[in-house]
């Protein structure tokens, strides 16, 4: 059943073995997951059918680290939260993804990508993307295409599979509306989480419409699955009976936030000919894996360092995708004299948008916080601080740096990319709408919010899903590991009393 | 053979730490040409030669190119090691097709080493930088 919260009587309360909080790829996921299992299910949505103005206004906020989109753009607080907006770019993280490298500082999960492989399996058909196969180099043979480097090259080639991209409201109302058991309110949003007398339990949450509905929901557990700012800003909030907020006796909500910091930029590369970058654009082909049938899919080739260059560099992930670029229609202040000055006879000048993203060091002070000034239903807003260590930027620039070598290396051009005057890298990092951390998953309740099952250290019935709880981030968007992790965060629940 | 240890230090920024070559070319002494040297080349003086090999590999592009082997020899500690490139790879080479030759070796080994340097944006080996700036 899909009503909206406007419908039900001021003050009400309702009833829930389970209330998820949220319904975008997270919660619609858990949502369908839970629904006809025996339990009630109550799924809220702060925002409505469609996007309306003073709903997304809710999530206007500040900026006050590294400029983002601002906090009410790259997010929709409507039914199917952000996947009515994202793009459809599909990678699974790798195994060392999860790992802990000694280099890289507080990275790590408290899980590996063998306990989330199988849900990856599953969560490629939610998505609607091809079967589960990412191996770039047997596709690109199988399609009849070429890849620029070879396989055993610094530089590689991955692959991302592109979901239509599937709009969960859309694509999934119908077994909302039938789901039994399940009971999604729109309109819905939840303004306090409340907790038992000694903390440890959460009990219910406070809700409220924009129209002036007030109601409550008491269930057994608990699942926030907000998004990547509003989730910690409801921990944060909902500090009524625990000023530091909700599970947040150690201070880690909010921190650890992350983006995918971008570079975004048209470079010159001089080449001896064009490089042929067919199964670097997007490309329909046909996968199939273990037999199964062949399915017809959306892929696109990307570069990325290989695992023995990441680890020798000390580079986290990174993934790089080209495109040729007319300069002509640019706009763009580039002078072609710097692009030919190296050209050997024959070689010409030509030009490529690069858009690479470098994972990020998890970074403490990277945070989101409150403010004083409050939103239409009493809300503290959202402050997101987001920083970026030193070490990434110049990771970027060296990624590039060996992406230039191996061109340079296989005859296929020299890389030329803007520079300062000062002759730094020229780049401002840019983000990607991926937001990340602030409720991060670890062993450790001194520096997580969540333990392997998502459960909240200090509030065990309130479990946190989407991509609040990365430890780390990897450069592969991230909608595809959320759903992955609901439909594993729906197994555990599934397995509770 | 890699004659070029790269060492990125942890925190940004470049350093070059010793070059073989440079042991090697100082413990023979002078850099005097090879006594089988192209009478053409050897009548060349160290600065013609150093011209003529940046013209054979740079061609029209000379000029733009000196452009950035200047901006190279901005960086710190850079005119020993363009002293000892040039001993090794200009005048210890019997003549400008050897040089052209060992140049070009020298600059594939550091590509294969991501032994590489962004100057003035173009993402370069130390070797192809040091060519740009035998004429500057």
């Amino acid at each position: 059943m899909i009503r909206n919260a406007n419908s039900l009587d001021n003050d009400a309360t309702l009833t829930a073995d389970i209330c998820i909080i949220g319904a975008g790829a997270a919660g619609i996921t858990l949502a369908r997951e839970l629904a006809g299992t025996g339990r009630r299910v109550i799924l809220l949505e702060g925002g409505a059918d469609g996007h309306e103005g003073r709903h997304q206004e809710l999530y206007s906020g500040r900026m006050s680290g590294v400029g983002t989109w601002k906090l009410d753009v790259m997010r929709a607080r409507r039914f199917g939260g952000s996947t009515n907006l994202w793009a459809g770019w599909c990678r699974p993280f790798r195994p060392e993804d999860f790992e802990a490298r000694a280099w890289m500082p507080d990275s790590g999960w408290p899980i590996t990508y063998d306990d989330v492989l199988p849900y990856y399996r599953r969560a490629a058909e939610i998505i609607q993307i091809g079967p589960f196969t990412w191996d770039a180099a047997a596709v690109a043979e199988a399609d009849g295409h070429a890849l620029l480097f070879p396989p055993d090259s610094d530089i590689t080639t991955e692959m991302f599979q592109y979901s239509p991209p599937t709009r969960f409201a859309a694509t999934y109302r119908a077994d909302l509306e039938r789901g039994e058991g399940l009971d999604v309110l729109l309109e819905a949003s939840v303004v306090e989480i409340r907790l038992s007398e000694d903390g440890r339990r959460a009990e219910s949450v406070r809700c409220a419409t924009l129209d002036g509905v007030s109601f409550s929901v008491r269930a057994e557990r608990f699942v926030l699955a907000a998004g990547g700012i509003e989730t910690p800003r409801l921990l944060l909030a909902s500090s009524a009976q625990a000023a530091e907020g909700v599970a947040n006796g150690a201070g880690q909500v909010g921190r650890w936030w992350m983006e995918h910091p971008h570079y975004l930029r048209v470079v010159g590369i001089v080449t001896p000919r064009p490089l042929d970058l067919a199964f670097y654009r997007r490309h329909t082909t046909t996968l199939s894996v273990d037999g199964g049938p062949d399915v017809e899919t959306s892929i696109q080739g990307v570069f990325s360092l290989a695992k023995s260059v990441r680890e020798a560099e000390q580079i986290m992930d990174w993934t790089c995708s080209i495109r040729e670029y007319d300069i002509d229609d640019s706009g763009l202040d580039l002078d072609p004299r710097s692009v030919v000055a190296l050209a050997s006879p024959g070689d010409d000048p030509r030009y490529y948008k690069l858009t690479a993203r470098v994972e990020q060091t998890p970074n403490r002070d990277s945070r989101i916080t409150l403010m004083d000034e409050r939103d239409a239903l009493g809300m503290p807003r959202a402050d997101l601080n987001w920083q970026i260590h030193d070490r990434d930027k110049e990771r970027m620039r060296r990624a590039l740096d060996i992406f230039g070598a191996e061109l340079a290396l296989r005859g296929l051009g020299r890389v030329w990319v803007p520079t300062e005057e000062d002759g730094r890298l020229a780049w401002g990092p840019g983000p990607g709408g991926h937001h990340m951390g602030g409720a991060r998953m670890g062993d450790d309740p001194a520096t997580s919010v969540v333990n392997a099952d998502c459960a909240c250290h200090e509030v065990p019935n309130l479990y946190i899903a989407g991509s609040s709880v990365f430890a780390t981030g990897a450069s592969a968007n991230p909608t595809f590991t959320i759903v992955a992790l609901a439909l594993r965060l729906a197994d555990h629940l599934k397995e509770q009393d | 053979m890699h004659r070029r240890r790269f060492v990125e230090l942890a925190l940004g920024g470049v350093a070059f730490a010793s070059i073989a070559g440079v042991a090697a070319c100082r413990s023979a002494g002078p850099c005097d040409l090879p006594a089988t040297a192209d009478p053409a080349w050897s009548g060349m003086s160290a600065r013609q030669r150093g011209r003529a090999v940046a013209e054979a590999a740079l061609g029209e592009h000379l000029e733009d190119a000196v452009a950035v082997g200047r901006a190279y020899l901005e960086l710190p500690g850079v005119e020993e090691r363009l002293d000892a490139f040039r001993c090794e790879h200009v005048e210890g080479q019997v003549s400008l097709n050897a040089s052209l030759q060992s140049i070009s070796s020298a600059i594939e080994a550091d590509y294969s080493d991501r032994n590489v340097i962004n100057v003035q944006g173009w993402v370069l080996s130390e070797a192809e930088l040091m060519r740009c700036a035998l004429v500057v």
